[in-house]
């Protein structure tokens, strides 16, 4: 097939050909003829001699699971199958250029291949984004030398699947976040109840119908009172964080936007809750807008769990989110709470962009069986402006949205404050910092324990 | 070694080209090739460039307020100037072509002596009316510099657009030269009066006498066949030093920009370490034990009332600030941070994959030398000696006329003779290639389809076979569970 090149070349050839024949001059015509066969003269040869089946191309990936602020070393390997040398071949292998960065090496080369010979080039990506993502296709150009006939083909079943989770960065964050800001909330608090654990937790007077065994001798020969020892009941909780997925979490700029934050307030408040011994586990609340009947199915479920593994499964269950469909946040709670056969302290991260009455119905199912629940409020306009230069214009439309929105978090606040559930809302700069306390407060106060 | 064989390809490419601009040159002169074109041309070069900058200097002599110092006699006549800039000048302004005819103008003297009668700007103005008159002439000038850029270009960035170029600007010469008679004849045909056409041609666009029959020849001749035969051929020397280019240079390329990578990344890391550990000992130092303390109790002044007095409104402002300040210094330790990862994860992944370096060069892809160069001079041969030989049949198809016996009375018809009959054989020739290259296509494709179908039934047959083996394997299975309950049902009804 004649490349663009080739095209090119026979264009100019005709443009002087013409130009040989107006002026009656014999150069032209001959340089002309020159030009317009040189691009058709190897066109039967070039088809004969390339067989592009003949190249095996693959791709190789370090790894297909990584976090936001990981590397990936790509290699790919071509390999020429068969007994004819390729002269030219442009390999690119095309990746999602919005989602990864190119940080060092380039995703393309063009070389010659002898035959029964291979070539590895390689590149290392930086992904933006959390998500699941696709490196591919690998496009192949196959070239005379000249570049003047071409034959394309996209290497089949060339696409390689990555998930990218949250950064890391966050949790590497969190031992800065122990020493400054969670100051003295952040630690391990334990519950309030006293029972028979083993840590030490007080000494007190002995009671009617305490255990003989607790008795502190040395504390009674002191005081001259009979005093016993209090131990600290050890009871682990059941956290689970619920991500509200709707459409409305999404809005604004892809790496601000709330499901972000939420998303990576859920991994670091994992973190924490599994130092803490709880079980943790997860919730995405979704609905399909394709499968409009289907809205009973809105609510993905990861059971909580306890061990090293949980952080991992919830980095799995929650990396491929994407921000979709309308909020119904009363049947999606409902949904859960049907689901959960224990008492739970639940997480749920959602902008509130509902009706009030909606909201209600969902503080009641969850009172209805005796969850706790604590609301972390992304405040909207904060995160769609968020690190960026607003016009005058831009500000005033901000302050206005952000003003009824304060209306609206408001009067949902009171009708929480009514069943006891707390509703913080947070900005970007907090949200991570603030679930994290919310949840030691809670866990402090002795909520959900079983 | 690949570099020097490429630096080689391309000065090749620089000289076969500046031949061919010679020879092209020389078309315009009287006699036979002239190998002194080149040097006519630059000298003629050199005029422009001189005429240019001397205007340039009259009139900052003219205008004292923008010369290099006061008063009239100034500018170019300065004897510093002149010692410095005249050996590289002409004393004597010579617009000349290639033939020696002057077209313009004479000697610069005459211009520094002019500050009275006749005044300097008719003097500038009668000069550039000189050259304009040959609008020609000031074509030709500018496609010859583009010529001699294009190739300067094609060395730099072994881009092939720019040999096209250059060749289109060397047919660019002969085209325009060409023009007024064409016009004329347009003009002609459209029915101007010659009394009104002619007197403008002849005052404004000349007519081009193209005698060197080196290079143009009003019937096809071997001479103008090897001509064109030569300037094709550098544009094919210059296709090739491009592929060589292009094959060699991804492996040095990327050599180089890792190295460079590296160098900036080891540099850059250990600069942001360096300041990360200044920054922390000048927290350490200027934060006293209470600053926590203070910052709460500041804010805590900003009360209500406080508010609305300019006091609580600077502190609000500047919490605003201190708050972006935060924002982005925590966005610079981001910045670092990534880099210091960055260069630490390459460093990592070049102790772990002993490979990775020679992966991110992509070192392996760099060709053999010995077998470029052998196959490029056997390609470029070939290409050459079949072209020619295709374009000496296209240009004289009198002898494809002889092969497939076309009448005599279409064959030596006096249309035949005239440039046009190029076409005859030009356009049979040039679909050859494309009905050959699609029956091979056509045939691939159908031994590709056999080739499938093939596999695909063969694939079939060992998945019958392998299912028949099942069977039987199963009907085995059966026959000998079958026999063995046979045997374990035998003792038992046997036994009395």
């Amino acid at each position: 097939m004649l490349a663009g090149r080739g095209k090119s070349i026979m264009g100019i050839g005709v443009f002087i050909l013409t130009f040989g024949f107006v002026m009656v001059n014999y150069f032209l015509i001959a340089t002309a003829c020159f030009i317009i066969l040189s691009s058709l003269v190897s066109l039967p040869l070039f088809d004969l001699g390339i067989n592009i089946d003949a190249l095996k191309v693959t791709r190789h990936l370090e790894k297909t699971k990584v976090f936001q602020d990981d590397f990936i070393h790509v290699t790919v390997e071509i390999r020429n199958t068969g007994s004819k040398r390729l002269d030219y071949v442009d390999i690119k292998d095309v990746y999602p250029a919005e989602y990864f960065n190119c940080v060092i090496g380039e995703a393309s080369i063009s070389t010659r291949i002898e035959p029964r010979k291979s070539i590895l080039f390689s590149y290392i990506l930086k992904p933006r984004i959390r998500g699941e993502f696709f490196i591919g296709p690998i496009e192949l150009n196959v070239k005379d030398r000249l570049e003047f006939n071409v034959e394309r083909r996209e290497v089949p079943d060339s696409y390689t699947s990555i998930i990218v989770y949250p950064p890391y960065g966050d949790l590497r964050k969190l031992d800065a976040l122990r020493g400054r800001s969670l100051g003295k909330m952040f630690g391990s608090h334990r519950s309030v109840q006293v029972g028979t654990g083993s840590e030490f937790h007080g000494i007190r007077e002995y009671q009617f119908g305490d255990e003989f065994r607790k008795i502190n001798w040395r504390a009674t020969a002191r005081t001259s009172r009979i005093m016993v020892r209090e131990m600290e009941q050890e009871k682990n909780i059941n956290v689970l964080v619920a991500i509200d997925a709707s459409a409305t979490m999404g809005s604004g700029s892809y790496l601000n936007n709330k499901i972000e934050f939420a998303i990576r307030a859920a991994v670091v408040l994992c973190k924490v809750a599994l130092e803490h011994k709880d079980l943790f586990g997860g919730a995405v609340f979704q609905n399909n807008p394709l499968k409009k009947e289907d809205i009973t199915r809105g609510v993905r479920l990861l059971e909580s769990e306890a061990g090293d593994q949980v952080l991992f499964r919830l980095l799995d269950f929650i990396a491929t989110t994407r921000t979709t469909g309308r909020k119904t946040l009363g049947l999606w709670m409902d949904q859960l709470v049907r689901r959960l056969k224990k008492r739970h302290l639940i997480v749920l991260i959602s902008d509130m962009e509902a009706p009030i009455e909606e909201i209600k119905v969902m503080f009641t199912k969850v009172r209805a069986r005796s969850h706790e629940l604590i609301v972390i409020s992304p405040f909207s306009p904060w995160f769609e402006i968020f690190g960026r230069d607003l016009t005058p214009a831009e500000r005033a439309i901000a302050e206005a949205i952000s003003e009824e929105m304060m209306q609206h978090i408001l009067e949902t606040k009171q009708n929480a404050q009514s069943m006891g559930i707390p509703i913080i809302s947070v900005g970007p700069d907090d949200i991570i910092q603030r679930t994290i306390e919310e949840y030691l407060h809670a866990k402090a106060k002795g909520k959900a324990l079983l | 070694m690949a570099n020097i064989f490429q630096r080689v390809m391309q000065l090749a490419t620089l000289g076969a080209f500046l031949l061919a601009i010679a020879f092209v040159t020389s078309a315009f002169g009287s006699s036979t090739w002239r190998y002194d074109a080149l040097g006519q041309i630059l000298d003629s070069l050199k005029d422009v460039f001189s005429y240019a900058f001397y205007t340039a200097m009259a009139v900052s002599g003219y205008f004292p307020a923008i010369g290099i110092m006061s008063g009239a006699n100034i500018g170019a006549n300065m004897p510093l100037s002149e010692a410095l800039l005249f050996p590289f000048l002409n004393m004597t302004y010579q617009l000349t072509d290639v033939s020696g005819n002057v077209i313009a103008y004479s000697s610069f003297n005459d211009l520094w002596d002019a500050t009275g009668s006749p005044p300097i700007f008719t003097l500038f103005a009668d000069q550039g009316l000189a050259m304009l008159s040959n609008f020609y002439f000031l074509l030709f000038i500018l496609l010859f510099i583009l010529a001699i850029v294009y190739i300067l270009l094609f060395v730099g960035r072994s881009d092939i657009k720019y040999s096209i170029y250059t060749v289109t600007c060397l047919a660019g010469m002969l085209i325009t030269a060409s023009f007024p008679s064409l016009i004329k004849k347009i003009l002609d045909l459209f029915g101007v009066p010659p009394e009104v056409s002619i007197p403008f041609f002849d005052s404004y666009f000349p007519e081009v006498t193209i005698l060197n029959p080196n290079v143009v020849a009003g019937t096809a001749t071997v001479r103008s066949l090897w001509a064109a035969f030569f300037v094709y051929a550098c544009l094919e020397l210059s296709f090739q030093a491009a592929y060589v280019s292009k094959v060699n240079e991804p492996s040095h390329r990327r050599a180089r920009l890792l190295e460079e990578q590296m160098a900036i990344l080891g540099e850059r890391s250990l600069q942001l370490e360096v300041e990360k550990k200044e920054r922390e000992v000048e927290q350490k130092a200027g934060a006293p034990a209470g600053s926590g303390q203070a910052a709460a109790e500041e804010r805590a002044r900003v009360t209500i009332r406080s508010f609305f007095t300019g006091a609580g409104l600077g502190a609000i402002r500047e919490m605003v600030e201190r708050r972006e300040r935060e924002r982005e210094r925590t966005r610079l330790e981001e910045v670092s941070s990534d880099t210091r990862r960055l260069h630490g994860y390459i460093t990592r992944l070049f102790e772990v994959d002993k490979r990775a370096r020679d992966t991110l060069t992509a070192v392996g892809s760099a060709p053999s030398q010995k077998n470029m160069v052998t196959t490029m001079f056997l390609n470029m041969g070939f290409r050459l000696l079949a072209l020619f030989a295709l374009v000496f049949l296209v240009t004289n198809p009198q002898l494809l006329y002889a092969v497939f016996n076309v009448p005599p009375i279409i064959a030596e018809s006096y249309e035949f003779y005239a440039p046009e009959a190029v076409v005859t054989a030009l356009v049979p020739i040039a679909m050859l290639f494309p009905v050959i290259s699609f029956a091979i296509r056509n045939y691939k494709q159908y031994r590709l389809t056999q080739f499938k179908a093939q596999r695909e039934e063969q694939s079939a047959m060992l998945k019958r076979l392998s299912e028949l083996r099942e069977i039987d394997e199963a009907e085995t299975v059966i026959a000998d569970e079958g026999k063995k309950a046979e045997l374990e049902q035998k003792p038992a009804g046997g036994t009395p």
